[in-house]
Formats: C-alpha cells, structure tokens, sequence
C-alpha cells in the first residue's frame, strides 16, 4: 500500500470529516555484546503507517465529532484497506465528543539541524560507537561492563492530513542499554542503566559509560542504608527529569481538560503556602528541540508546528502545552504537543546543594512518581549519604515523599544538564523525605 | 464458540516464505521465519470523550534468523513480498550475509536445532473483543467513567478495554507452526481529591477473553469508588519492618521479580543471575512451590509456542522453597546445553527474542485469608499492585502498591495507607512466608519489561501470601 494510494482511498470517502495519516520509515541497526564480544547482530528495514478518521454528526451547537485510528500495514492490499477504513469510520461515528477542528498547514517554527549521523547508514556507524563506549573501561579498574545493547535507528516521519498538512523530517535515535558490574566484599554488584542520543558525540558517550563504571564502584564499596530521619534527598539526571516532570505533565491541557491536573492556569505551581525565599521558582518551556535529544521536532504527532512555550515563569501555570484539540475544548490557542522541556536554572550551585548534610540517590531500582497524587519513592541500589564530614556510599533501602509537601521547598542547582527529554537544574532538593533503612 | 481463525494474510504467504526458506537453508546452516499478524482494537472514555483505536499490540511483519559457523543474525521487515520468494529470499539473505561479514568476532553457538514439529493452535473466547459492537463498548465504557464520577471527590476517571488477536506462524525446513488466539484486558482508573491530598487506584479484568470481561469490571465499579474515598484518609507507613500479607497480585509480582527475572537463562549466560549459586538450594520457605508457563494455565501470558518456534512448557522453578532452575529462550538454552522451555518471546517482530516469563505463579497452599489476617501482630494487608522492580543480581526487590491496610492482633484496625514502598533481600523475603492461602487467581492486566523495554504480555498471581517485608 503505498502513501498516494491510501491518500486516495481516504480523500473518496464521504463519510469522513477528516482524515490523518502519520507514516515513519525506521532502518535500524542493533548490537547486542556480552563482555566486549558481540553476541547477535540484526538490522531492522520497516515502514509504519497510521490512519486516523474523524467522522461529524449534527450541526451547529450540538456538532460532534468522532475518532478512530489503526495500522496499515504495508502489505495491506485495497479491499483489506478498504474493510480497514470501513471499520474505523464505523467506530468513529459511535464516539460523539464535543466537535474540535484538526490543525491546518502551518510552516515550523523549529528546524532541528541534521544529526551528525546522517550521511551514513546506521550499521556504518556502531564499530565508532561501540569503541567509544568501551574505551572507559580500560582505565575503570575492578570495574567492568557486563553486556550491552545498542541500537541506533535513523526515522524518516511524515504527517498528512485532509486540511493540507505535509510536514516531513528525519530524525536519529541512539539507545544503548548496559549493565556494569564491579567485585565488592560480598561478591559481584552491578548497576543496569540506559542512555539515549541524536548525535555522534563519541566523548559524551565515553563520559557517560566511564560514570556508570565508577557508580557500580562505589556501589561495590557501599554499605547498607543506615537509619536515617530529617536528611533533605538531592535528585540529579533521569530521577531529577522524573520530578520536574511531574510539573511539565500536569501543565499539559488533556490533564487540565480531564480535571487530572491540579495545576491552574495563573496560581503558583509551588502551592499557596510556599514562603518567599524557602525555594527556587520554577521556570519551564515546552520545547520543540534540545541539541542531543532523540525526540527534537519541527511537528507534534498531528503535523501542528512547535515552538518554545513558556509554560510557567516565575513559579507561576502561564501556559497549557498539549494536543491542540484539548486547548480548543479549554478556549486556549493551540500549542501542540510537545515530548521536551526545559527548566530554568535556581539559585544554589549544584555543589552546595550536595555538601550539606543529605542522602544524594544515584540510582533507584524504579523510580515512580505519580503523575496523579504527586507521591515520588524507590527502592535505592546507590546513594551517597552526605553525614556532614563525608560521603558514604549507600545501598539498600528506600525513599519516599509527596510532591505536595515538597514543591513549596523545593531547590534547583544554578548549573544545567541534559536529560533525557529534559534540559534543567543538574540537581534537585527536596527536604521532606522519609527513608526506610536496609535493615 | 468459534474458534479464533487464523490471520488470512498469514495463511496466504505461509507458501511464498516456506519456499524462501528453502532457498535460504542452501545459504545458512540454519534459517527460520516468524510471521505475525496481531490485530486489535482499543476503546477510552475519559471525561468529555471517548475514542477507539488500535493497542500497541497491533503489528504485522516477519523476522528472519539465520545462523552461519555458529553465527546468530536477524533481519526483520514488513514489506517486499510481492517480488517473489526468489527476491525475497535473496534480498534477506543478502542482508543476513552483510549482518555476518559485519561481525567477524561474534560468538559461535552450537547448531540451533530443528527438530521436526508440525501443530496448530485455534483459541476460544467467549464474546471476541475484535467482533464486538464499537457502540455497545463505548457506551459501558463511558457508563463506568460516569459512576466513578458522580461520586463528589472523585475528580477524574477513565475506562478502557482492548482485544488483541494474535496470529503467528513459524516455519524453518523442519517445523511448521501456525497458531491465533484472542487476549483482552480491561481498566477502570480514578483520581479522587480534596485539597491537596490526591489518590489513584484502579480495577482491571484480564484474559484469554473477550467483551465479557466489561461485565467483570462493572461488578468492580462500586468497590472502587469506596475504595477512592477511603484513600483520600490514607496516611504512611512508619518505615520499618512488617508482617504483610500479600492479595494474589501483589503475591504474583513478588514471584515475578523475584524470582522470575532472576531465573531467565540468559541472565545466567551473562553472569548476571545470583540464582546460579543457589540452583538445588533453598531460596524460600519449604511451603512455597513456584511455576512459570504458557502451558498448564489460560492467561495472556499463554500460547502454544514461542516466538522462536518452541513449544510452551510449564516450569517448576522452586519445589518446597528449593531452586529447581529456570526458562529459557532458544540461544540461551544453547549456551547452557539445556532443552528450551518455550520462554523466547519477542515485544514485537522487529525485536530481539529474550527469555521471558510468561504465567509466572505461586502455588496455593491451605490457609485461608482470615487465618492469614489472624496470624498477624502488627503489620498491613497489601493490595492493589502499581508496580515492581527487580534486581537479579543482588537479589534487592521493589514492589509499590496503591493500597495498605493496617492489621493489629489479628484484625484490620481501618487505617489505610497510600502508596506503600515495599522492598526487602528476595531469599529473606521467600524464607520468610509462612503461610499460603488455598486462593488461585491469576491477574494479566500488565506487561512486563526486560530492564526498561521489551514489553510483553504476562501474567502472575496465585494465592494469598504472608511474609515480612521492609515499608516505607
């Protein structure tokens, strides 16, 4: 089924109000090593496209409008489509939902610049990766990689719809997933983490793997999590995104719509009890692209161009991101919906936020933080315990808190860093914690 | 009943790819396909709209797997099969060729057998998810939302259902494979709030099932508004040590962690399985029994074969709380000179197969929940799974559930807490139950991931279990 014909066959029914068509060509390549010694080797060639139909009912103020997506394969002939488009439309006619308009032609606003990789195809890529990702280990001493995996993708992505949307752009997505592992005095330890990527940044990724050998080092070498009461918990990378995250998603106008989100337009995200001076003012932006991260784009999912939106400043909801139906049902111009953010910096260099008295989590077995209730714990695999004359290496035991209690006292690092689909304070604080010792 | 029927794609190509595998088994010492076409539908209402769609699920694509002097390479596709079986079978090829002049280093397994197997498999559901009237789903579904939100501090609520129709088959020059079968799941989710205290817990009905699991939901309705109103009173535990007893899903994911990833064989092939040491030794209490497998129960963690043409077994992986051994995809059980057990499983056609659990389940034992409950001096009752972690290696274990109830001398006391942060060291965790209830339930509604990807269907449970377990 190619993407003029499926064009054709959505653009000849009457029964449609609207249609979108989203299609990504992904070739990918994929290593997977134990030790330094390869074990499988695949390569991935697939095209994925998705349909989705609007189907309107009534007029005027009792206007609905109805949806319904699915997959069209490839392989897909003209009758199976046709059953397929059948279905959907059918489906779609029995949703009445308040009537939204789908986004017109709009050029971006945003231009990510070609990824570094591009020139060449994914497998010419991974002896360079790889060799970057084990040149730490050479000098990690005890420590020492356990396997890997890497998978380096290029996306071709193409959104089209019936009101003339044809946005286009490519993207690269470097995954490597790996487990470290180092001999402690009770055996072996280990430390599974992930990183993600756009560019060829061979130092970064070395960077990267030479501090996860020197975690599961430290980790070795950790004792378990003593007792501790009244210690603030200083959050950094993926656990500090999953924090700010929670601000960023509850700014997000399907949660505002839903009545999930407890954030309001023109309140303070810190709560009205937050005292001046007791925290660092949240600044975030929805944003389009950060240099480095895999899910930088010109479009949202639905072809609407993205731009920077300040969504708070100051501490304060200025601004709902999020699929434009959503900020059409709350009387908000459209936005789109964006997969990045930024936060802006705070006031404590990040090395004072760690010399004081406090319990600094490297690594959680799962960090949770819910998007609803605002409660945030894990069970923790390193930490360091800072006892006010040193830095302990601790394992073992968990930590929990609510976001409520915390964001009228939380404090941001004034140095910033690059997250996985964040760019923000390098460390967070939060003082009200409760932690349960190893034993 | 009818049973499933089979994808008619599949059933169309099963010709033009036996005959690529017979070209492509002049060039490899070993080749197969797998071919799979899931279908599925997807329904919501979440307040102010409903929607339908397609799960996740949903693909259609094949994965070659060749191997070449020992060499193991994939390639996987979803397109390019009106050229032919010739060009087919040339083009993959080729790239299989490259995918092995890549890698002149990569490890050498023994010769993957293929030993004959020619068998099929049809399911039955009730009331088939993909036949059911989009209309009549929608419209229970936006029903279920709206009794959750008649309710004053229940401030948002969501109902879902989604169906998925597997269909897969498998073929190497000696094995021919074709099985469908239907899987569903529905959810039912609340936040309720007042002031700035807010809670989230949930129903959810799973299966090798179809449209009937919205009835088993609606019964859940009731249950799980008062459950809503009761968390907005939920307080913490005071970090410590406790007695628990577990309900059958949070049981269930105590064996999932614990000792399932641990015991998935190519962790043992990377060194990465604590349970290496322990294989013949106790792990648990000698009233525990532990099982995984396709075979032997219905859930959506049941098939007839893998997604590397194995057939599903049932592994007993601890026998009166001793260490039998684990489950295995096809490479490791190479590595380990073990047969496979039928545990290779794919998140989708264009992923690596790994070792995965599928039912994964304590055995019931004889106690009651009441003689459980009575048992206990000071600890919580524990409901209600969000989710779990596990840590094969170091034997640590996370599990985080939305519901606690306090029990003192043997009795609720009607004090709730919300979320409960469980961890502990798994073989204390395991030595320490005590009792077994007689319960069975198993629950289907997650999915489970090999560290942070590779989602597949599981499912877990059994009866209720009481242990000690560190709160937070």
């Amino acid at each position: 089924m190619k993407l003029a014909e499926l064009k054709e066959a959505l653009a000849s029914r009457a029964d449609l109000a609207d249609w979108r068509i989203s299609e990504t060509r992904r070739k990918g390549a994929e290593c997977y090593l134990i030790g330094d010694r390869p074990d499988l080797g695949r390569s991935i060639e697939a095209r994925d496209c998705q349909v989705t139909v609007y189907v309107d009912q009534g007029g005027g103020e009792t206007r609905s409008r109805g949806s319904a997506s699915a997959a069209v394969h490839p392989t897909m002939g003209g009758r199976e489509l046709a059953a397929l488009l059948d279905r959907a439309a059918f489906a779609a006619s029995k949703s009445r939902n308040p009537w939204y308009p789908i986004p017109g032609p709009a050029p971006a606003s945003f231009a990510p610049p070609a990824s570094g990789f591009e020139g060449r195809a994914p497998e010419a890529w991974s002896a360079e990766l790889l060799a970057a990702l084990y040149r730490a280990e050479g000098r990690a001493g005890a420590a020492r990689v356990n396997s890997l995996e890497l998978f380096l993708t290029r996306s071709e992505r193409r959104v089209l719809n019936s009101r003339g949307v044809d946005a286009a752009w490519t993207s690269w997505s470097g995954t490597v997933e790996l487990t470290v592992e180092a001999e402690g005095s009770a055996g072996e330890v280990e430390l599974t983490d992930w990183l993600r990527f756009s560019e060829p940044d061979l130092a970064r990724l070395e960077a990267e793997m030479a501090g996860r050998l020197e975690a599961v080092r430290d980790r070795a070498a950790a004792a378990p999590l003593p007792a501790l009461a009244g210690l603030p918990l200083v959050l950094a990378e993926s656990e500090a995104e999953a924090i700010l995250r929670w601000f960023f998603g509850n700014l997000d106008a399907a949660r505002a719509y839903s009545k999930a989100s407890p954030l309001v337009l023109g309140q303070s995200l810190h709560g009205a009890e937050a005292r001046e001076g007791e925290y660092d003012r949240l600044d975030i932006r929805a944003e389009p692209g950060l240099p480095g991260a895999p899910a930088s784009a010109p479009y949202d999912a639905e072809g609407f161009p993205l731009a920077s939106l300040g969504c708070a400043e100051g501490g304060v909801a200025r601004a709902f991101h999020g699929a434009p139906r959503y900020a059409h049902y709350l009387g908000l111009p459209p936005a789109g919906a964006h997969a990045l953010f930024s936060v802006g910096p705070g006031s404590i260099p990040a090395a004072e936020l760690r010399s004081a008295p406090g319990l600094e989590v490297a690594y959680f077995s799962d960090f949770d933080v819910d998007l609803d209730s605002g409660d945030f714990g894990g069970e923790i695999r390193l930490a360091y315990w800072n006892d006010g004359s040193r830095r302990i290496p601790v394992t073992g035991g968990s930590v929990t808190g609510s976001l409520f209690e915390n964001r009228g006292l939380l404090r941001l690092s004034r140095e910033t860093a690059l997250a996985e689909t964040m760019r923000g304070p390098e460390a967070i604080l939060l003082p009200r914690v409760s932690v349960t010792a190893a034993k | 009943m009818p049973d499933c029927p089979h994808s008619a794609f599949l059933a169309e190509r099963k010709a033009l790819f036996a005959q690529a595998i017979r070209i492509l088994a002049r060039r490899f010492d070993y080749v197969s396909v797998l071919g799979t076409d899931d279908a599925g539908v997807s329904y919501r209402a979440l307040r102010g709209e409903t929607s339908a769609g397609e799960p996740a699920w949903v693909q259609r694509g094949f994965v070659l797997r060749a191997q070449a002097g020992g060499r193991v390479v994939e390639t996987a596709f979803n397109e390019g099969l009106e050229r032919g079986p010739e060009r087919l079978a040339a083009e993959a090829g080729d790239r299989l060729a490259a995918l092995l002049a890549a890698s002149p280093g990569q490890k050498e397994y023994p010769p993957l057998p293929d030993e004959p197997a020619s068998a099929e498999f049809r399911g039955v559901v009730e009331r088939p998810g993909l036949e059911a009237d989009p209309e009549e789903v929608l419209r229970r579904l936006a029903a279920f939302r709206d009794a959750l939100l008649e309710r004053p501090d229940i401030v948002a609520a969501s109902a879902s259902a989604e169906f998925v129709r597997v269909s897969r088959f498998f073929l190497s020059p000696r094995r021919d494979l074709f099985q469908s079968f239907e899987w569903g799941q529905a959810y039912c989710f609340g936040v309720a709030r007042r002031g700035e205290a807010a809670k989230t817990s949930y129903r959810a009905a799973s299966g090798l099932a179809g449209a009937e699991l919205l009835d088993r939901i609606e019964a859940d309705i009731p249950g799980l508004a008062e459950e809503l109103a009761e968390l907005l009173g939920a307080g913490k535990v005071e970090p410590g040590e406790y007695e628990v007893v577990m309900s059958p899903d949070v049981a269930g994911v105590l064996a999932h962690e614990a000792f399932g990833h641990g015991v998935e064989a190519d962790m043992f092939v990377k060194r990465r399985a604590k349970a290496a040491e322990y294989l013949g030794k106790r792990v648990a209490s000698g009233i525990v029994d532990m099982y995984d497998g396709a075979a032997g129960v219905a859930q959506t963690g049941s098939f007839l074969f893998d997604d590397e043409g194995n057939l599903g077994t049932k592994t007993l992986v601890i026998s009166k709380g001793i260490l039998q051994g684990g489950f295995s995809d096809a490479l490791s059980a190479l590595e380990l000179g073990a047969a496979p057990t039928g545990n290779g499983r794919r998140q989708a056609y264009d992923h690596k197969a790994y070792a995965r659990m599928t039912n994964t389940y304590f055995a019931p034992g004889s106690a009651t929940k009441e003689e459980m409950l009575a048992s206990v001096k000071r600890g919580w009752l524990l409901d209600r799974l969000n989710s779990g972690m596990e840590d094969p290696k170091n034997w640590g274990i996370q599990l985080i559930v939305l519901v606690g109830r306090e029990i003192v001398e043997g009795k609720l006391t009607g004090r709730i807490a919300s979320p409960v942060f469980c961890s502990g060291y798994v073989p204390e965790v395991l030595g320490a139950i005590d009792m077994v209830s007689g319960d069975f339930e198993l629950t289907g509604s997650g999915a489970c991931g090999k560290g942070h990807k590779e989602y597949v269907k599981v499912s877990s449970g059994g009866p209720y279990v009481k242990t000690r377990m560190r709160l937070g």
